[in-house]
């Protein structure tokens, strides 16, 4: 099989300071990717390229058997992302915000109404259709903000922290969506702090520090290769070391420090 | 109405969608762009509007009509010109105006339109052709132009046309397209000079700056105005004579115009044709070759990067600032513990909160603007009898100086509970504190320090250097009056924790209480000054004993000698959680009843008062 998603010797600088340190990375259709690492560690940066946000990078990235920097267009349109932070025009209706996205990805008035309507009663947000998104709750935003990452069907996905803000039973239909999006051979790249959820839905786990990859597999695989039993565990050991076990000690100990150097 | 301005603005623009096409933008894609942007300039205070209202933060959606309404009145302000024979006089003022109005409005609105860090997140992962993003930037900035632009020229082109025939309008349009290109290079310029020397982090407080300078300008301007037209300014004087002019562009738009209109000849009109003609269409060649790519590099290193290093350097160079100075002065003038913290808390906030300063700070330059005309329209008495301070002018202008400078802490004490991030006032509810009187007193102290005192120091300076030192008992009395009021006045008001309310919720009952307490305040103070203004050691004595009225006020508000407030930081507590919720929240609240906001607004708080006082 072809991978979908095909990364050659990434490398991408901002002034001096090299975020990415040459990447290699395949990804197969249908495959649910873990993309995982602390902050500061390349994640969004390997993001915005791969939406078409940062085109002067070193390396090749090839989608579909299309080169990014060549066909970015087609590239984006099969592509949906949906951003970190709650990034939308909040001064919109979720109606016209999402209305305006279809109409960036072509798509006709009423297959977009037809989808808004039906994503956002999916998403219980019916009611508020009509409202302004300024006095939305974060978790409100963010399902204004997947729905707009997924009303053009698109074939790869990626999702920067989607759960972000959401509460339990967003969580579980987020999740069971990734799982049901994965089975229709979607392609979907996760980033995300959240372990446990990534150990959930990732079929495939790649950890990144430094702006390069520090382990790539299945947690399986994982298990095996690095010996620990959670993907907490995992990370940190390559992530921080062993730094973490005397921060909590020292935590503890600054709650129980009675005097010190004076404030004054 | 304001839809259909829009619809109109977008069909005009739309017309050449051949030409688009051609260039090789994608039609229905443009279009939504613009409609979204349209929508969204609607729904956006700013620039004017912004720096005019008070009370922004409420929904609007009619700041398009708004700002074509302002322009349009400005516009026909500036008719004021067509009572000038010359017409190179006249249009050398006018265009003038015009192109630094323009500037004005561009400068405060560029951040939002140019530096819209969202649409790399929403457009730039689309489908979007750069070609297609590019002309849709192009023209929505146009078309925001415009709106400014084209109601402000409006009422000139309507005089020029019945004062010089058909014929003197319609050059008059292309030389307002020149002044209207020349501006936007300026500004265009300006703003990468700005980008080039300050980081990526400061733009926006430069941006305030220049907002609050804007508002400022434009006070100072009207003011200025209202003076210069009851002159005969310009009259009789032939511009051409000077080789400084020149340097003025407005001149040789002026000079165009009246080339076009009369063929005038003469090398002064032909030059300055030339130069109106050349040099904007160079700067805007120069604008899309050099300018504009720059510029837009610079726009992605914003989006792009922030980096941490800008964030760290710029955060450290705030701390070194003012970290001693609010020390120093919270421990001379507060207790330690929550009301020192709270001291330095504000005196941070009010430095540093963007709402604040774009609210507060324009006033101090309002003040100046009121004090600096009084004088200038005074200035041919200033040497005689106005020194002398004996002539009841001369006197209720001291007096007036005096008692109006209070609208500065009154004003930055209004806004002192309004902060974007309300939500972060769960500081205030999550810890034990008792009562927020120790929270609220540091605060107006820091507001005292802040806010009165350079008044008090500014104004004993300047009235010694005027008057001598006999105008002292003077001040003493009307500045012991105007911080009693100030007291009196944060007593009422201080009802909401310093920073915890959102914008939104500035009541208008409050800004109508603010006026009226002033109205009825100043004068009630003011009077029987007026009346004492001859017997010093009365009005000194007067002047301790309201000075020690408004610091046991002040004790007072803290709380120390009223016992413990019980129950009324809840109060607080669920004012502020009301305004923190979701659209969705409240809605589940809807059958809950929550106490009115009445009962936590002055006359909740004066009824508060008398029950706490009854035990």
């Amino acid at each position: 099989m072809t991978p979908i998603i095909s990364i050659r010797n990434l490398r991408k600088s901002y002034g001096p300071k090299e975020v990415l340190k040459g990447i290699d990375l395949d990804i197969y259709p249908g495959q649910v990717i873990g993309y995982i690492g602390p902050n500061g560690a390349g994640k969004s940066t390997t993001v915005k390229i791969l939406c078409g946000l940062i085109s002067d990078y070193e390396g090749t990235v090839t989608i579909k058997g299309m080169d990014l920097k060549q066909d970015t267009l087609r590239i984006k349109s099969i592509i949906g992302y949906v951003p970190e932070l709650a990034e939308l025009y909040d001064v919109l209706t979720p109606s016209e915000f999402l209305h305006f996205i279809g109409a960036l990805y072509n798509m006709t008035p009423d297959v977009t109404n037809d989808r808004i309507e039906k994503f956002l009663t999916a998403f219980g947000l019916k009611s508020n259709i009509h409202q302004r998104m300024d006095t939305f709750s974060k978790g409100m935003k963010q399902k204004v903000l997947i729905a707009s990452g997924l009303m053009h069907n698109p074939e790869i996905i990626i999702l920067d922290e989607p759960l972000s803000g959401l509460d339990a039973n967003s969580v579980i239909i987020i999740k069971d969506l990734i799982q049901r999006l994965a089975k229709e051979g979607k392609t979907i790249f996760y980033c995300s702090h959240m372990m446990d959820i990534v150990e959930k839905v990732s079929e495939k786990i790649v950890l990144i520090d430094n702006g390069a990859i520090v382990a790539n597999g299945s947690f399986a695989e994982l298990k095996v290769q690095l010996g620990e039993s959670s993907l907490e565990q995992m990370f940190a050991n390559l992530t921080a070391g062993h730094t973490l076990t005397g921060a909590a000690d020292d935590i503890m100990d600054a709650m129980h420090t009675q005097s010190g150097p004076s404030h004054e | 109405m304001n839809n259909q301005v829009n619809k109109f603005l977008l069909w005009c623009f739309l017309l050449p969608g051949g030409l688009y096409r051609k260039l090789g933008a994608d039609l229905p894609q443009l279009k939504a762009i613009l409609v979204t942007k349209l929508t969204i300039d609607d729904r956006t205070a700013t620039g004017l509007s912004k720096a005019r209202n008070r009370n922004t933060g409420g929904e609007t959606n009619m700041a398009t009509a708004t700002t074509m309404l302002i322009s349009l009145v400005f516009g026909i302000m500036y008719l004021f010109v067509f009572a000038m024979d010359d017409d190179i006089n006249r249009l050398t003022l006018y265009f003038g105006i015009l192109s630094f109005m323009l500037a004005m409005f561009l400068i405060t609105d560029f951040s939002h339109i140019l530096i819209d860090v969202k649409d790399n997140y929403i457009i730039l992962p689309k489908p979007v052709s750069s070609q297609t993003f590019l002309i849709g930037r192009l023209l929505h900035i146009i078309i925001h132009v415009s709106k400014i632009i084209v109601p402000m020229a409006l009422p000139g082109w309507i005089g020029i046309w019945i004062s010089r025939g058909l014929w003197g309008a319609v050059v008059f349009i292309p030389v307002m397209m020149l002044l209207t290109i020349l501006t936007f290079a300026v500004v265009n310029a300006l703003y990468l000079l700005i980008m080039q020397v300050f980081s990526p982090a400061r733009i926006n407080s430069i941006i305030t700056t220049m907002q609050i300078v804007f508002s400022i300008v434009l006070y100072g301007s009207f003011q200025l105005l209202s003076r210069v037209m009851g002159d005969s300014f310009l009259q009789g004087i032939d511009l051409t004579q000077y080789v400084w002019i020149w340097l003025f562009p407005s001149f040789w738009l002026a000079a165009a115009w009246t080339y076009l209109y009369s063929f005038a000849s003469g090398s002064v009109y032909i030059i300055g044709t030339i130069l109106s003609v050349v040099v904007p269409l160079l700067s805007l060649w120069l604008m899309i070759r050099y300018l504009a790519p720059a510029f837009f590099r610079k726009l992605s290193m914003i989006s792009a990067g922030t980096s941490g290093e800008e964030k760290k350097s710029d955060s450290k160079a705030v701390h070194h600032k003012d970290s001693g100075m609010s020390m120093r002065l919270a421990g001379l003038f507060t207790t330690v513990g929550i009301e020192r913290e709270s001291f330095r808390f504000v005196w941070r906030m009010t430095g540093r909160s963007r709402d604040f300063k774009l609210k507060v700070y324009p006033q101090i330059g309002y003040l100046v603007v009121i004090m600096v005309m009084m004088f200038v329209r005074n200035h041919s008495d200033i040497e005689s009898d106005l020194l002398l301070m004996d002539n009841t002018r001369a006197r209720l202008m001291i007096l007036t100086v005096i008692y109006l400078s209070s609208i500065l802490f009154m004003g930055a004490i209004y806004q002192l509970p309004f902060y974007e991030q309300s939500k972060a006032a769960w500081l205030y509810y999550s810890p034990p504190l008792i009562g927020p009187g120790k929270v609220i007193s540091g605060s107006i102290k820091a507001m005292v320090i802040k806010f009165y005192l350079p008044v008090v120091i500014i104004l004993t300076i300047a009235g010694i250097a005027l008057f001598g030192f006999r105008i002292l008992p003077n001040l003493v009395c009307g500045l012991g009056n105007v911080f009693l009021l100030c007291m009196l006045y944060s007593w009422l008001l201080m009802d909401r924790l310093p920073f915890s309310v959102s914008p939104k919720r500035a009541g208008e009952g409050q800004t109508t209480f603010r006026n009226m307490f002033m109205l009825i305040g100043l004068p009630l103070f003011g009077l029987p000054h007026y009346f004492l203004f001859d017997f010093p050691i009365v009005l000194c004595v007067v002047g301790a004993v309201t000075i020690a009225i408004g610091y046991i006020v002040l004790r007072y508000t803290q709380g120390d000698r009223v016992g413990v407030y019980e129950g009324r930081l809840e109060a607080y507590a669920s004012t502020w959680f009301r305004s923190s919720l979701s659209v969705n929240q409240q809605s589940g609240l809807k059958g809950l009843k929550m106490p009115s906001r009445n009962s936590y607004g002055i006359r909740g708080r004066l009824k508060r008062r008398s029950l706490i006082t009854d035990h």
